[in-house]
Protein backbone atom coordinates (compact mmCIF):
# COMPACT_ATOMS: atom_id res chain seq x y z
CA UNK A 1 0.00 0.00 0.00
CA UNK A 2 1.38 3.45 -1.02
CA UNK A 3 -0.07 6.55 0.27
CA UNK A 4 0.62 9.96 -0.81
CA UNK A 5 -1.07 13.08 0.96
CA UNK A 6 -0.92 16.57 -0.45
CA UNK A 7 2.66 15.83 -2.06
CA UNK A 8 4.35 19.04 -3.36
CA UNK A 9 7.52 19.40 -4.59
CA UNK A 10 9.06 22.98 -5.72
CA UNK A 11 11.88 23.69 -7.62
CA UNK A 12 12.73 27.48 -6.89
CA UNK A 13 8.96 28.82 -8.80
CA UNK A 14 8.64 25.62 -11.19
CA UNK A 15 6.48 23.13 -9.49
CA UNK A 16 7.04 20.02 -10.59
CA UNK A 17 4.29 17.94 -8.56
CA UNK A 18 1.34 19.77 -6.82
CA UNK A 19 -0.95 18.59 -3.99
CA UNK A 20 -1.08 14.99 -5.02
CA UNK A 21 -3.02 12.73 -3.51
CA UNK A 22 -3.97 9.04 -3.82
CA UNK A 23 -3.51 5.55 -2.55
CA UNK A 24 -2.10 3.11 -4.34
CA UNK A 25 -3.49 -0.90 -3.08
CA UNK A 26 -2.25 -4.34 -3.34
CA UNK A 27 -2.88 -7.36 -5.69
CA UNK A 28 -3.70 -5.32 -8.74
CA UNK A 29 -1.28 -3.10 -11.00
CA UNK A 30 -1.52 0.85 -10.98
CA UNK A 31 -0.71 2.63 -14.14
CA UNK A 32 0.96 5.94 -13.28
CA UNK A 33 0.16 7.96 -16.45
CA UNK A 34 1.55 11.42 -17.69
CA UNK A 35 3.70 12.97 -20.39
CA UNK A 36 7.08 13.37 -20.10
CA UNK A 37 8.19 16.11 -17.75
CA UNK A 38 4.87 15.87 -15.91
CA UNK A 39 6.39 14.48 -12.70
CA UNK A 40 5.72 11.06 -12.43
CA UNK A 41 9.52 10.38 -11.76
CA UNK A 42 9.99 12.96 -8.92
CA UNK A 43 6.54 11.05 -7.69
CA UNK A 44 8.07 8.07 -7.51
CA UNK A 45 11.54 9.49 -5.89
CA UNK A 46 9.25 11.21 -3.33
CA UNK A 47 8.12 7.99 -2.16
CA UNK A 48 11.29 5.65 -2.03
CA UNK A 49 12.60 8.99 0.17
CA UNK A 50 15.60 10.17 -2.63
CA UNK A 51 13.68 13.27 -2.77
CA UNK A 52 12.16 15.45 -0.02
CA UNK A 53 8.68 16.73 -0.58
CA UNK A 54 8.80 20.23 -0.26
CA UNK A 55 5.46 19.25 1.80
CA UNK A 56 2.84 16.84 1.94
CA UNK A 57 3.20 13.20 2.53
CA UNK A 58 4.37 9.92 0.80
CA UNK A 59 4.26 6.57 2.84
CA UNK A 60 4.71 2.71 2.21
CA UNK A 61 2.87 0.38 4.35
CA UNK A 62 2.08 3.65 6.76
CA UNK A 63 5.31 4.99 7.49
CA UNK A 64 7.90 6.83 5.22
CA UNK A 65 10.49 4.60 3.25
CA UNK A 66 13.61 5.80 4.95
CA UNK A 67 12.30 4.15 8.18
CA UNK A 68 12.27 0.96 6.76
CA UNK A 69 14.01 -1.69 8.92
CA UNK A 70 14.00 -4.44 5.92
CA UNK A 71 14.22 -1.70 3.04
CA UNK A 72 14.25 -4.20 0.57
CA UNK A 73 11.66 -6.35 1.49
CA UNK A 74 9.25 -3.70 2.09
CA UNK A 75 9.52 -2.29 -1.09
CA UNK A 76 11.77 -1.79 -3.91
CA UNK A 77 11.49 0.29 -7.46
CA UNK A 78 13.47 0.34 -10.92
CA UNK A 79 13.78 4.14 -11.26
CA UNK A 80 16.51 4.50 -13.64
CA UNK A 81 17.86 2.32 -16.71
CA UNK A 82 21.46 1.34 -15.84
CA UNK A 83 21.96 2.52 -12.43
CA UNK A 84 25.05 0.73 -12.57
CA UNK A 85 28.69 1.10 -11.96
CA UNK A 86 30.03 0.19 -15.74
CA UNK A 87 32.57 -1.64 -13.90
CA UNK A 88 30.98 -3.74 -11.75
CA UNK A 89 29.50 -7.35 -12.75
CA UNK A 90 26.29 -8.05 -12.72
CA UNK A 91 26.78 -10.31 -9.59
CA UNK A 92 28.27 -7.74 -7.89
CA UNK A 93 25.59 -5.03 -8.09
CA UNK A 94 23.72 -7.56 -6.85
CA UNK A 95 25.66 -9.18 -4.37
CA UNK A 96 26.24 -4.91 -2.90
CA UNK A 97 22.55 -4.91 -2.25
CA UNK A 98 22.15 -7.90 -0.67
CA UNK A 99 24.80 -7.50 1.54
CA UNK A 100 23.41 -4.36 2.64
CA UNK A 101 19.95 -5.54 4.32
CA UNK A 102 21.32 -9.06 4.90
CA UNK A 103 19.60 -10.91 1.79
CA UNK A 104 21.28 -14.44 1.68
CA UNK A 105 23.13 -14.43 -1.44
CA UNK A 106 21.53 -17.71 -2.88
CA UNK A 107 18.73 -15.11 -3.66
CA UNK A 108 21.08 -13.11 -6.40
CA UNK A 109 21.25 -16.28 -8.59
CA UNK A 110 17.62 -16.62 -8.28
CA UNK A 111 16.90 -13.14 -9.69
CA UNK A 112 19.36 -13.07 -12.15
CA UNK A 113 17.88 -16.77 -13.68
CA UNK A 114 14.49 -15.20 -13.44
CA UNK A 115 15.37 -11.59 -15.42
CA UNK A 116 17.26 -14.21 -17.82
CA UNK A 117 20.40 -12.82 -17.00
CA UNK A 118 22.40 -15.77 -15.51
CA UNK A 119 24.63 -16.12 -18.46
CA UNK A 120 26.03 -12.47 -18.35
CA UNK A 121 26.14 -12.21 -14.74
CA UNK A 122 30.07 -12.53 -14.41
CA UNK A 123 29.84 -9.31 -17.32
CA UNK A 124 30.54 -5.85 -16.79
CA UNK A 125 27.87 -3.99 -16.65
CA UNK A 126 29.12 -1.69 -18.97
CA UNK A 127 29.07 -3.44 -22.15
CA UNK A 128 25.49 -4.46 -21.35
CA UNK A 129 22.50 -3.24 -23.83
CA UNK A 130 19.80 -1.14 -22.29
CA UNK A 131 17.61 -3.90 -22.32
CA UNK A 132 20.15 -5.83 -20.25
CA UNK A 133 20.37 -3.00 -17.93
CA UNK A 134 16.39 -2.57 -17.16
CA UNK A 135 16.44 -6.61 -17.13
CA UNK A 136 19.43 -6.03 -13.91
CA UNK A 137 17.12 -3.32 -12.61
CA UNK A 138 14.49 -5.60 -12.23
CA UNK A 139 16.17 -8.23 -10.48
CA UNK A 140 17.46 -5.84 -7.95
CA UNK A 141 14.14 -4.54 -7.27
CA UNK A 142 13.29 -8.47 -6.86
CA UNK A 143 16.24 -9.03 -4.84
CA UNK A 144 14.27 -8.39 -1.58
CA UNK A 145 11.14 -10.09 -1.96
CA UNK A 146 9.08 -6.58 -1.93
CA UNK A 147 5.71 -6.00 -0.87
CA UNK A 148 5.51 -2.97 -2.98
CA UNK A 149 6.66 -2.58 -6.23
CA UNK A 150 7.64 0.72 -8.19
CA UNK A 151 8.83 1.02 -11.86
CA UNK A 152 9.35 4.05 -13.84
CA UNK A 153 8.90 3.30 -17.67
CA UNK A 154 10.17 -0.22 -17.26
CA UNK A 155 9.55 -0.95 -20.78
CA UNK A 156 11.79 1.41 -22.07
CA UNK A 157 14.29 0.10 -23.93
CA UNK A 158 12.99 -3.75 -24.48
CA UNK A 159 12.51 -5.54 -27.71
CA UNK A 160 8.51 -6.59 -28.58
CA UNK A 161 9.67 -9.96 -26.37
CA UNK A 162 11.12 -8.08 -23.50
CA UNK A 163 7.79 -5.78 -23.10
CA UNK A 164 5.50 -8.62 -22.89
CA UNK A 165 8.04 -10.17 -20.50
CA UNK A 166 7.50 -6.90 -17.83
CA UNK A 167 3.99 -7.02 -18.67
CA UNK A 168 3.42 -10.63 -17.85
CA UNK A 169 6.10 -10.04 -14.59
CA UNK A 170 3.98 -7.11 -13.29
CA UNK A 171 0.64 -8.67 -13.22
CA UNK A 172 2.39 -12.16 -11.62
CA UNK A 173 3.63 -10.04 -9.13
CA UNK A 174 0.22 -8.47 -8.21
CA UNK A 175 -1.51 -11.04 -8.56
CA UNK A 176 0.71 -12.28 -5.68
CA UNK A 177 -0.62 -9.89 -3.88
CA UNK A 178 2.43 -6.92 -4.31
CA UNK A 179 1.31 -3.67 -4.65
CA UNK A 180 2.59 -2.92 -8.33
CA UNK A 181 3.16 0.89 -8.93
CA UNK A 182 4.19 1.63 -12.81
CA UNK A 183 4.88 4.71 -14.75
CA UNK A 184 4.31 5.17 -18.47
CA UNK A 185 3.88 8.14 -20.96
CA UNK A 186 2.08 5.37 -23.07
CA UNK A 187 -1.52 5.05 -22.64
CA UNK A 188 -1.81 2.13 -24.80
CA UNK A 189 0.50 0.17 -23.12
CA UNK A 190 -0.80 0.97 -19.32
CA UNK A 191 -4.50 0.12 -21.54
CA UNK A 192 -2.64 -3.69 -21.65
CA UNK A 193 -1.02 -3.66 -18.20
CA UNK A 194 -2.65 -1.92 -15.36
CA UNK A 195 -6.20 -2.17 -13.67
CA UNK A 196 -6.17 1.15 -12.24
CA UNK A 197 -4.58 4.23 -13.14
CA UNK A 198 -3.79 7.29 -11.86
CA UNK A 199 -3.21 10.39 -14.20
CA UNK A 200 -0.97 13.19 -14.05
CA UNK A 201 -0.25 16.44 -16.24
CA UNK A 202 1.77 19.09 -15.26
CA UNK A 203 1.75 17.86 -11.61
CA UNK A 204 -1.50 17.77 -10.62
CA UNK A 205 -3.98 14.55 -10.60
CA UNK A 206 -5.96 14.40 -13.62
CA UNK A 207 -7.68 10.68 -12.95
CA UNK A 208 -7.80 8.15 -10.28
CA UNK A 209 -9.94 5.97 -11.91
CA UNK A 210 -10.09 2.35 -12.93
CA UNK A 211 -9.29 1.50 -16.48
CA UNK A 212 -12.03 -0.20 -17.56
CA UNK A 213 -13.86 3.24 -16.40
CA UNK A 214 -11.39 4.80 -18.40
CA UNK A 215 -11.54 3.39 -21.62
CA UNK A 216 -15.59 3.44 -21.81
CA UNK A 217 -15.27 7.29 -20.53
CA UNK A 218 -13.05 7.85 -23.24
CA UNK A 219 -13.08 6.03 -25.80
CA UNK A 220 -15.28 7.40 -28.86
CA UNK A 221 -17.42 5.70 -30.82
CA UNK A 222 -19.07 7.40 -33.22
CA UNK A 223 -20.61 6.58 -36.85
CA UNK A 224 -19.98 8.71 -39.88
CA UNK A 225 -22.74 8.51 -42.47
CA UNK A 226 -23.41 10.34 -46.05
CA UNK A 227 -26.78 9.37 -47.10
CA UNK A 228 -28.64 12.08 -50.32
CA UNK A 229 -31.27 11.39 -47.61
CA UNK A 230 -29.91 12.96 -44.35
CA UNK A 231 -32.41 14.86 -42.70
CA UNK A 232 -34.84 11.15 -43.19
CA UNK A 233 -31.54 9.45 -41.62
CA UNK A 234 -31.03 12.07 -38.62
CA UNK A 235 -34.42 12.14 -37.65
CA UNK A 236 -34.54 8.86 -37.27
CA UNK A 237 -31.36 8.13 -34.97
CA UNK A 238 -32.98 10.58 -32.43
CA UNK A 239 -36.17 8.76 -32.49
CA UNK A 240 -34.10 6.02 -31.16
CA UNK A 241 -32.36 8.53 -28.64
CA UNK A 242 -29.37 8.52 -30.40
CA UNK A 243 -27.29 11.86 -30.17
CA UNK A 244 -25.82 13.30 -33.68
CA UNK A 245 -24.07 16.20 -35.16
CA UNK A 246 -24.14 17.36 -38.52
CA UNK A 247 -21.07 18.79 -40.70
CA UNK A 248 -22.03 19.60 -44.08
CA UNK A 249 -23.12 16.91 -45.98
CA UNK A 250 -21.79 14.32 -43.35
CA UNK A 251 -23.59 13.02 -39.97
CA UNK A 252 -21.92 11.98 -37.13
CA UNK A 253 -24.26 9.28 -34.86
CA UNK A 254 -22.23 8.99 -31.28
CA UNK A 255 -22.12 5.95 -29.37
CA UNK A 256 -23.58 3.22 -31.92
CA UNK A 257 -22.99 0.87 -34.17
CA UNK A 258 -22.12 1.06 -37.93
CA UNK A 259 -24.70 -2.36 -37.99
CA UNK A 260 -27.52 -0.21 -36.18
CA UNK A 261 -26.94 3.04 -38.14
CA UNK A 262 -27.06 0.60 -41.31
CA UNK A 263 -30.04 -0.71 -40.33
CA UNK A 264 -32.16 2.18 -39.58
CA UNK A 265 -30.99 3.57 -42.96
CA UNK A 266 -32.46 0.56 -44.55
CA UNK A 267 -36.04 0.52 -42.98
CA UNK A 268 -36.55 4.03 -43.62
CA UNK A 269 -34.79 3.60 -46.91
CA UNK A 270 -32.39 6.02 -46.96
CA UNK A 271 -29.45 5.35 -49.36
CA UNK A 272 -26.25 4.81 -48.11
CA UNK A 273 -22.87 6.40 -49.61
CA UNK A 274 -20.35 6.34 -46.90
CA UNK A 275 -21.04 4.62 -43.76
CA UNK A 276 -17.96 4.46 -41.24
CA UNK A 277 -17.27 3.24 -37.57
CA UNK A 278 -14.98 5.77 -36.19
CA UNK A 279 -12.90 4.72 -32.64
CA UNK A 280 -10.99 7.27 -31.05
CA UNK A 281 -8.08 5.99 -29.66
CA UNK A 282 -6.98 5.89 -25.96
CA UNK A 283 -3.88 7.60 -26.73
CA UNK A 284 -6.18 9.98 -28.06
CA UNK A 285 -8.09 10.46 -24.86
CA UNK A 286 -4.93 10.64 -22.71
CA UNK A 287 -3.57 13.20 -24.89
CA UNK A 288 -6.98 15.39 -24.76
CA UNK A 289 -6.81 14.99 -20.94
CA UNK A 290 -3.49 15.91 -20.43
CA UNK A 291 -3.22 18.29 -23.49
CA UNK A 292 -2.77 21.85 -20.98
CA UNK A 293 -0.41 20.02 -19.27
CA UNK A 294 2.03 19.45 -22.25
CA UNK A 295 1.63 22.69 -23.50
CA UNK A 296 2.22 24.21 -19.96
CA UNK A 297 5.39 22.19 -19.90
CA UNK A 298 6.97 23.14 -23.09
CA UNK A 299 6.75 27.19 -23.02
CA UNK A 300 8.31 27.33 -19.08
CA UNK A 301 10.72 25.75 -17.95
CA UNK A 302 13.24 29.52 -18.25
CA UNK A 303 14.00 28.43 -14.43
CA UNK A 304 15.79 25.19 -13.80
CA UNK B 1 17.50 -13.73 -23.11
CA UNK B 2 14.72 -15.18 -22.00
CA UNK B 3 11.07 -15.78 -23.12
CA UNK B 4 7.83 -14.96 -21.29
CA UNK B 5 7.71 -18.57 -20.76
CA UNK B 6 10.39 -18.50 -18.24
CA UNK B 7 9.19 -16.69 -15.84
CA UNK B 8 9.75 -18.31 -12.81
CA UNK B 9 7.64 -17.41 -9.32
CA UNK B 10 9.70 -14.44 -8.21
CA UNK B 11 8.49 -15.60 -4.67
CA UNK B 12 11.10 -17.62 -3.90
CA UNK B 13 10.70 -17.41 0.08
CA UNK B 14 13.18 -15.33 1.01
CA UNK B 15 14.18 -14.40 4.46
CA UNK B 16 14.96 -11.30 5.30
CA UNK B 17 15.75 -10.03 9.02
CA UNK B 18 16.04 -6.16 9.80
CA UNK B 19 19.55 -4.97 8.37
CA UNK B 20 22.12 -3.42 10.37
CA UNK B 21 25.06 -1.28 10.62
CA UNK B 22 27.42 -4.24 9.98
CA UNK B 23 24.88 -5.14 6.76
CA UNK B 24 25.71 -2.11 5.24
CA UNK B 25 29.65 -2.35 6.42
CA UNK B 26 29.64 -5.13 4.64
CA UNK B 27 28.03 -3.88 1.70
CA UNK B 28 30.46 -0.74 1.27
CA UNK B 29 33.35 -2.75 1.51
CA UNK B 30 31.87 -4.93 -1.13
CA UNK B 31 31.57 -1.69 -3.07
CA UNK B 32 34.81 -0.76 -2.64
CA UNK B 33 36.49 -3.94 -3.36
CA UNK B 34 34.27 -4.23 -6.73
CA UNK B 35 35.61 -1.17 -8.15
CA UNK B 36 39.22 -1.28 -10.25
CA UNK B 37 39.62 2.92 -9.65
CA UNK B 38 39.87 1.96 -5.62
CA UNK B 39 42.62 -0.68 -6.28
CA UNK B 40 44.28 1.70 -8.90
CA UNK B 41 44.25 4.75 -6.45
CA UNK B 42 45.91 2.47 -4.06
CA UNK B 43 48.81 1.09 -6.34
CA UNK B 44 49.23 4.68 -7.30
CA UNK B 45 49.93 5.77 -3.81
CA UNK B 46 52.11 2.54 -2.59
CA UNK B 47 54.35 2.98 -5.96
CA UNK B 48 54.40 6.72 -6.09
CA UNK B 49 55.86 7.16 -2.69
CA UNK B 50 58.04 4.08 -2.27
CA UNK B 51 59.81 4.92 -6.07
CA UNK B 52 59.89 9.30 -4.86
CA UNK B 53 61.34 8.35 -1.52
CA UNK B 54 63.87 5.87 -2.53
CA UNK B 55 64.62 8.26 -5.61
CA UNK B 56 65.37 11.28 -3.08
CA UNK B 57 66.84 9.24 -0.51
CA UNK B 58 69.28 7.16 -3.36
CA UNK B 59 70.62 10.78 -4.61
CA UNK B 60 70.94 12.06 -1.20
CA UNK B 61 72.95 9.68 -0.08
CA UNK B 62 75.27 9.64 -3.35
CA UNK B 63 75.38 13.34 -2.68
CA UNK B 64 76.82 13.17 0.31
CA UNK B 65 79.11 10.09 -0.20
CA UNK B 66 80.87 12.27 -2.56
CA UNK B 67 81.38 15.50 -0.88
CA UNK B 68 81.72 14.26 2.80
CA UNK B 69 83.93 11.62 2.28
CA UNK B 70 86.08 11.70 5.95
CA UNK B 71 85.01 14.82 5.71
CA UNK B 72 82.77 17.07 8.20
CA UNK B 73 79.58 15.76 8.71
CA UNK B 74 76.72 18.15 7.24
CA UNK B 75 73.59 17.30 8.70
CA UNK B 76 70.33 15.70 6.97
CA UNK B 77 67.66 14.00 7.89
CA UNK B 78 67.61 10.56 6.26
CA UNK B 79 63.95 10.14 7.38
CA UNK B 80 62.40 13.00 6.02
CA UNK B 81 64.30 11.97 2.83
CA UNK B 82 62.71 8.36 2.94
CA UNK B 83 59.29 10.07 3.38
CA UNK B 84 59.11 12.26 0.59
CA UNK B 85 57.30 10.61 -1.94
CA UNK B 86 54.68 11.30 0.48
CA UNK B 87 53.70 14.33 -1.03
CA UNK B 88 53.33 13.25 -4.18
CA UNK B 89 51.33 9.94 -3.44
CA UNK B 90 48.88 11.69 -0.78
CA UNK B 91 47.27 12.86 -4.32
CA UNK B 92 46.03 9.53 -4.94
CA UNK B 93 45.19 9.14 -1.85
CA UNK B 94 42.99 12.16 -2.04
CA UNK B 95 42.04 11.08 -5.38
CA UNK B 96 40.51 7.63 -3.37
CA UNK B 97 38.86 9.35 -0.86
CA UNK B 98 36.76 11.63 -3.62
CA UNK B 99 36.42 8.44 -6.21
CA UNK B 100 34.51 6.31 -3.39
CA UNK B 101 31.65 8.76 -3.23
CA UNK B 102 31.85 10.62 -6.76
CA UNK B 103 31.20 7.12 -8.41
CA UNK B 104 28.05 6.26 -7.11
CA UNK B 105 26.72 9.72 -8.48
CA UNK B 106 28.23 9.50 -11.99
CA UNK B 107 26.85 5.48 -12.25
CA UNK B 108 23.73 6.33 -10.97
CA UNK B 109 24.21 3.39 -7.83
CA UNK B 110 23.40 6.36 -5.12
CA UNK B 111 19.95 6.10 -5.96
CA UNK B 112 20.14 2.26 -5.26
CA UNK B 113 22.05 2.46 -2.30
CA UNK B 114 19.70 4.31 -0.57
CA UNK B 115 17.02 2.13 -1.68
CA UNK B 116 18.74 -0.90 -0.01
CA UNK B 117 19.73 1.82 2.99
CA UNK B 118 17.27 4.45 3.05
CA UNK B 119 18.76 6.07 6.65
CA UNK B 120 21.49 8.25 4.80
CA UNK B 121 23.33 8.72 8.10
CA UNK B 122 24.18 4.70 8.16
CA UNK B 123 25.28 4.71 4.47
CA UNK B 124 27.95 7.81 4.85
CA UNK B 125 29.25 6.44 8.09
CA UNK B 126 29.49 2.91 6.55
CA UNK B 127 31.41 4.26 3.56
CA UNK B 128 33.34 6.37 5.58
CA UNK B 129 34.78 3.85 8.30
CA UNK B 130 35.48 1.22 4.83
CA UNK B 131 37.54 3.89 3.36
CA UNK B 132 38.87 5.05 6.95
CA UNK B 133 40.05 1.81 7.46
CA UNK B 134 41.94 0.94 3.99
CA UNK B 135 43.36 4.40 3.60
CA UNK B 136 45.07 3.76 7.34
CA UNK B 137 46.11 -0.21 6.77
CA UNK B 138 47.72 0.59 3.24
CA UNK B 139 49.24 4.26 4.59
CA UNK B 140 51.08 2.64 7.59
CA UNK B 141 52.09 -0.52 5.41
CA UNK B 142 53.50 1.71 2.71
CA UNK B 143 54.77 4.37 4.75
CA UNK B 144 56.79 2.10 6.69
CA UNK B 145 58.33 -0.43 4.10
CA UNK B 146 59.32 3.41 2.28
CA UNK B 147 61.16 4.33 5.43
CA UNK B 148 62.87 1.12 5.99
CA UNK B 149 63.73 1.33 2.32
CA UNK B 150 65.17 4.51 2.23
CA UNK B 151 67.31 3.50 5.42
CA UNK B 152 69.01 0.98 3.42
CA UNK B 153 69.82 3.23 0.89
CA UNK B 154 71.24 5.68 3.30
CA UNK B 155 73.57 2.99 5.01
CA UNK B 156 76.47 3.61 2.96
CA UNK B 157 76.57 6.80 4.14
CA UNK B 158 76.44 5.37 8.08
CA UNK B 159 73.77 7.50 9.11
CA UNK B 160 70.75 5.85 8.54
CA UNK B 161 67.75 6.11 11.02
CA UNK B 162 66.27 3.20 12.61
CA UNK B 163 62.71 2.57 13.84
CA UNK B 164 63.90 3.56 17.37
CA UNK B 165 65.72 6.75 16.35
CA UNK B 166 64.43 9.84 17.93
CA UNK B 167 60.83 9.92 16.58
CA UNK B 168 60.96 8.19 13.87
CA UNK B 169 57.72 6.28 15.38
CA UNK B 170 55.42 9.12 16.17
CA UNK B 171 56.39 9.96 12.62
CA UNK B 172 55.36 6.81 10.92
CA UNK B 173 51.99 6.73 12.82
CA UNK B 174 51.35 10.57 12.29
CA UNK B 175 52.01 10.48 8.04
CA UNK B 176 49.72 7.78 8.39
CA UNK B 177 46.88 9.89 10.34
CA UNK B 178 47.89 12.45 7.90
CA UNK B 179 46.76 10.93 4.70
CA UNK B 180 43.83 8.98 6.70
CA UNK B 181 42.73 12.89 7.92
CA UNK B 182 43.37 13.62 3.72
CA UNK B 183 40.94 11.03 2.84
CA UNK B 184 37.95 11.99 4.77
CA UNK B 185 38.97 15.47 3.68
CA UNK B 186 38.42 14.70 -0.03
CA UNK B 187 35.35 12.10 1.12
CA UNK B 188 33.92 15.23 2.21
CA UNK B 189 34.46 16.54 -1.71
CA UNK B 190 32.69 14.30 -3.30
CA UNK B 191 29.48 14.65 -1.19
CA UNK B 192 29.95 18.29 -1.61
CA UNK B 193 30.75 17.97 -5.60
CA UNK B 194 29.25 15.10 -6.20
CA UNK B 195 31.24 15.35 -9.35
CA UNK B 196 34.83 13.83 -9.30
CA UNK B 197 36.59 16.25 -11.61
CA UNK B 198 34.93 19.09 -9.50
CA UNK B 199 35.90 17.38 -6.48
CA UNK B 200 39.71 16.84 -7.67
CA UNK B 201 40.43 19.65 -9.13
CA UNK B 202 39.14 21.71 -6.17
CA UNK B 203 41.50 19.34 -3.98
CA UNK B 204 44.64 19.54 -5.82
CA UNK B 205 44.00 23.12 -5.89
CA UNK B 206 43.93 23.87 -2.42
CA UNK B 207 47.55 21.63 -2.17
CA UNK B 208 49.60 22.89 -5.00
CA UNK B 209 48.87 26.23 -6.33
CA UNK B 210 47.59 27.99 -2.92
CA UNK B 211 51.28 26.60 -1.54
CA UNK B 212 52.80 28.91 -4.72
CA UNK B 213 50.79 32.14 -4.29
CA UNK B 214 51.14 31.91 -0.39
CA UNK B 215 54.94 31.63 -0.48
CA UNK B 216 55.14 34.83 -2.63
CA UNK B 217 53.26 36.50 -0.24
CA UNK B 218 55.25 39.50 1.98
CA UNK B 219 57.36 37.95 5.00
CA UNK B 220 55.89 37.40 7.84
CA UNK B 221 52.74 36.98 6.21
CA UNK B 222 53.39 34.02 3.61
CA UNK B 223 55.06 31.88 6.76
CA UNK B 224 51.57 32.65 9.36
CA UNK B 225 49.20 31.41 6.57
CA UNK B 226 51.89 28.93 4.96
CA UNK B 227 51.69 26.68 8.17
CA UNK B 228 47.88 26.05 7.99
CA UNK B 229 48.22 24.75 4.64
CA UNK B 230 48.12 20.45 4.79
CA UNK B 231 51.34 20.61 2.22
CA UNK B 232 53.64 22.33 5.49
CA UNK B 233 52.06 20.23 7.87
CA UNK B 234 52.84 17.33 5.73
CA UNK B 235 56.73 18.73 5.36
CA UNK B 236 56.63 18.97 9.03
CA UNK B 237 55.00 15.52 9.81
CA UNK B 238 57.71 13.36 8.16
CA UNK B 239 60.17 14.81 9.47
CA UNK B 240 61.05 13.16 12.97
CA UNK B 241 62.80 16.35 14.59
CA UNK B 242 62.99 19.68 14.52
CA UNK B 243 65.32 21.80 11.77
CA UNK B 244 65.91 24.95 10.93
CA UNK B 245 63.35 24.89 7.41
CA UNK B 246 60.68 23.57 9.87
CA UNK B 247 60.74 25.50 13.07
CA UNK B 248 57.91 28.04 11.66
CA UNK B 249 55.68 25.04 11.31
CA UNK B 250 53.42 23.63 14.00
CA UNK B 251 54.83 21.32 15.64
CA UNK B 252 53.79 17.37 14.43
CA UNK B 253 50.42 17.07 16.44
CA UNK B 254 49.00 20.64 16.37
CA UNK B 255 49.83 19.99 12.99
CA UNK B 256 48.29 16.72 12.78
CA UNK B 257 44.91 18.08 14.90
CA UNK B 258 44.56 20.63 12.22
CA UNK B 259 44.31 18.32 9.62
CA UNK B 260 41.96 16.15 12.03
CA UNK B 261 40.15 19.75 12.29
CA UNK B 262 40.08 20.29 8.17
CA UNK B 263 38.55 17.00 7.90
CA UNK B 264 36.13 16.48 10.39
CA UNK B 265 34.60 19.82 9.14
CA UNK B 266 34.45 19.41 5.80
CA UNK B 267 33.01 15.36 6.50
CA UNK B 268 30.37 16.97 8.75
CA UNK B 269 29.18 19.75 6.09
CA UNK B 270 29.26 16.80 3.60
CA UNK B 271 27.47 14.83 6.08
CA UNK B 272 24.92 17.86 6.53
CA UNK B 273 24.66 18.26 2.95
CA UNK B 274 23.87 14.98 2.14
CA UNK B 275 21.55 14.17 4.50
CA UNK B 276 19.52 17.33 3.64
CA UNK B 277 19.63 17.38 -0.44
CA UNK B 278 17.86 15.27 -2.81
CA UNK B 279 19.80 12.14 -4.09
Amino acid sequence: MIEVQGLTKRYGDKVAVRNLSFSIKPGIVTGFLGPNGSGKSTTMRMIMGLDTPTSGTATINGRPFTRATRPQHEAAALLEAKAVHPGRTAYNHLAILAAANGIPSSRIGEVLHLVGLSDTAKRRAGKFSLGMGQRLGIAAALLGDPRVLLFDEPVNGLDPEGIVWVRNLLRALAAEGRTVFVSSHLMEEMAKTADHLIVIGQGELKADTSVDAFIAQNSIQRVKVRSPQLEVLEAALQAQGITTSRDGETLFADKVTSERVGELASAHGATLHELHQEVASLEDAFMELTRESVEYVGQTGAKP
Amino acid sequence: MTTAETMVEPTAEVRVHPYSFLDVLRAEWLKFRTIRSSWWALASFVVVTIAISALASWAKANDFNQHHQGGSFDPFNPTQFSLLGTIFGQLAIGVLGVLVVTSEYSSGTIRSSLQAVPRRGQLFAAKLLVLVVVVYVVAQVTVVASFLFGQVLFHSTGHADTLSSVGVKQTLLSTALFLVATAIATFGFGFLFRNGIGAIFTYVGLLFPVDIIVSVLPNPYNKDILKFLPNSILFRTISPIVTPDNTTLFTRWIGIALMALYAVVLAGVALFSFLRRDA
